[in-house]
């Protein structure tokens, strides 16, 4: 008992996870009818994946002491590159559209790495033009416009379900629970804590800290791919302004979930439960019948208190 | 005589940013030959009304990232003190108490920010996108969600007057970079934020209120966002929790594409300045050319970073101090 008490106490992913039960406990007792439904699960579940996904790379990049804010425009310019490929530059099969995607968001977050180590530049600045040049670029092909006209064989991913559970779901959790064992277990990508902590000293032991660096930024990007792919076949359009403002929201969530800004700190699972205790406050909103209004106010109140324990654990 | 001219050449190389105003001339001197309607004064107005806003907030932005942090919250503080003065004004509040409250307002949300930093020993950039997530909110609640107007007629004077011909927002913007410029330079408090953001602990043992410090200056920079929004506000007789979206990028973007580091301690408001000329031109080249404005973003980021690219090359090669870029990682904040 007092073993789970000192974890509690200190593991970030352990308390997340019991106020997301108390929370979620609470919205079950008291809304017994529409909360604990399937049709609201699912719909909650669904609202998360994309923002799990991307909380989850930018975590990884919180992680080796760095910052990605072009995940929402590459959610929003592979969305539209994916589609354009299908419906009109006349690929015709799926999977190879797929990989085409998921190989453009991975440049982006590798043309980001390679600025950054390469011209020693500040992530910030430079993820920040990357931002508005791949939202540019979005625009410029779509001309602002839904792209439709995609096969149906596109749809499958983003709307099949398995016994009842949405596959996207589904294979998000697989996808974060493989990266969460690599990232523990994989001396690879376990590095990253690490050049977090002590680049110089990273560097001195032989860690190639600019190519972790570089690694985390295409991981980072790819993760925005996979979420842009899953949105854009769920909602069966491709879409220049997907994901506006996803940076930030990831950003905020990925802190709720233990990531920090002096980097080292913070956990794949604790930016899912970060991402999921959003949704649940958020849904809770739905239920209570509160204005939506306030939800961006408990939001915020919700990421002091994070940043409030971060403190105090630290002393 | 002549290495007297030598000196003071080589002293204004070296604390301006060269490169930036190469830029400025050879987007000046293009679009003056290939727009005939540039070099007007309506048309050099309207482009520096576009990026006003922009400018203001990006004086206390200079400081704050000189002292090596960040204030994201400005963003939403633009609209929300738009919002805010109209709520006033719709209570039938007069203009000057509707204005004092709107900016007294602004600076507890900036005090708020420093205090959060400060207590919690948080990072700048993660405080005030709490701050900047709640403010937002509080926009959304204050106009559910929609635009409000109703404002007195001499509340347009703000934004559309005239003081000597110029129109009152830029002048008032001349006025703040004049007075901010040289408190920044030669002012021992302001001065503190360059000591600060090199090395807080060093500062700190310096005995320099490092807390203090933040807390001014976190409160002056909202206080700017906050005329900003009164500006705004007053430009367009109506106020949304839309306006300006995504600014704060757009004003960090402007300080660091001046030559400010955002590891700290480097920077200044002429710097600022120029940085604020240069991306107002760049955003007035579709215009004035006609050119179809979606590449407008693309062209924005790739000048942002290749100012910087261009920045940094310049400065290496003049004072031949090699960066690692392992100091620019946030951690080094």
């Amino acid at each position: 008992m007092s073993q789970a008490i000192i974890i509690l106490k200190e593991k970030r992913e352990a308390q997340l996870l019991l106020l997301n039960l108390i929370i979620a406990g609470l919205l079950a007792i008291f809304f017994p009818g529409s909360f604990p439904n399937p049709g609201n699960l699912r719909a909650l579940g669904v609202g998360m994946v994309y923002d799990a996904l991307v909380a989850v790379g930018m975590t990884y990049v919180l992680i080796l002491g760095g910052l990605d804010l072009s995940v929402g425009s590459n959610v929003a310019l592979t969305s539209v590159v994916t589609t354009l490929l299908l419906a009109r530059w006349g690929i015709t099969s799926v999977p190879m559209a797929i990989a085409m995607g998921l190989g453009l968001s991975a440049t982006i977050g590798a043309i980001n790495g390679a600025i950054i180590t390469g011209v020693s530049l500040n992530p910030f600045i430079v993820t920040l033009g990357m931002m508005a040049i791949a939202r540019g670029v979005a625009r410029v092909l779509s001309a602002g416009f839904f792209i439709t006209d995609l096969p149906a064989s596109f749809e499958v991913l983003g709307n099949a379900s398995v016994f009842g559970v949405p596959l996207q779901i589904i294979l998000t959790l697989g996808i974060i629970a493989v990266f969460d064992f690599l990232v523990r277990r994989w001396s690879v990508l376990n590095r990253a804590y690490f050049v977090g902590t002590q680049p110089d000293n990273a560097e001195t032991v032989g860690i190639n800290v600019g190519r972790v660096i570089f690694v985390g930024f295409i991981i980072s990007g790819l993760f925005s791919g996979i979420a842009a792919i899953f949105l854009s076949s769920h909602l069966g359009i491709g879409y220049s302004q997907f994901a506006g403002g996803m940076a930030l929201r990831a950003l905020a969530a990925a802190v709720v979930g233990g990531a920090d800004f002096t980097g080292g700190k913070g956990s794949v699972w604790g930016a899912f439960l970060g991402v999921l205790l959003l949704a649940l406050v958020s849904n809770g909103f739905v239920q209570v019948g509160l204005s939506a209004y306030w939800e961006q106010v408990v939001n915020a109140i919700v990421l002091i208190i994070a940043i409030w324990a971060a403190s105090f654990s630290e002393k | 005589m002549g290495s007297h001219l030598k000196y003071y050449v080589n002293k204004f190389v070296g604390t301006t940013n060269i490169g930036l105003i190469f830029a400025i001339a050879v987007i000046f001197m293009g679009l003056s030959y290939f727009s005939p309607t540039f070099l007007t004064l309506s048309t050099l107005e309207v482009i520096a009304m576009n990026y006003v806003a922009e400018g203001i907030m990006a004086l206390g932005m200079t400081i704050v990232i000189i002292s090596g942090g960040i204030d994201l919250s400005v963003g939403s503080l633009l609209p929300f003190s738009a919002i805010l003065v109209a709520t006033f004004f719709n209570m039938q509040m007069g203009m000057p108490l509707a204005i004092a409250l709107t900016l007294l307002i602004s600076i507890t949300i900036g005090l708020l920010n420093g205090f959060m930093i400060n207590r919690l020993k948080a990072d700048s950039f993660i405080v005030t996108l709490a701050t900047m997530i709640g403010v937002g909110g509080m926009s959304l609640i204050l106009s559910r969600g929609g635009t409000i107007s109703g404002f007195p007629i001499g509340f347009s004077y703000l934004g559309l007057g005239r003081i000597i011909g110029v129109p009152l927002p830029i002048f008032l913007f001349f006025v703040f970079a004049l007075i901010i410029g040289v408190l920044l330079k030669r002012h021992r408090y302001f001065y503190q934020a360059y000591y600060i953001g090199t090395s807080t602990q060093a500062a700190r043992l310096c005995g320099i209120n490092v807390e203090q410090f933040r807390l001014f200056i976190y409160s002056f920079n909202a206080l700017l966002a906050g005329v900003a929004g009164l500006i705004t506000a007053s430009r367009y007789l109506s106020a949304g929790p839309n306006f300006g979206v995504g600014i704060e990028l757009r004003v960090i973007a402007t300080v660091i594409v001046g030559g400010a580091s955002l590891s700290g301690g480097r920077g200044s408001i002429d710097r600022t300045v120029l940085g604020m000329i240069f991306l107002a031109l760049v955003n007035s080249i579709f215009i004035e050319l006609g050119l179809p404005t979606y590449w407008k973003q693309v062209v924005f980021g790739f000048v942002i970073i290749s100012a910087v690219v261009i920045e940094r090359y310049l400065r290496v090669k003049r004072t031949g101090v090699e960066e690692s870029w392992q100091d620019f990682m946030l951690t080094s904040r």
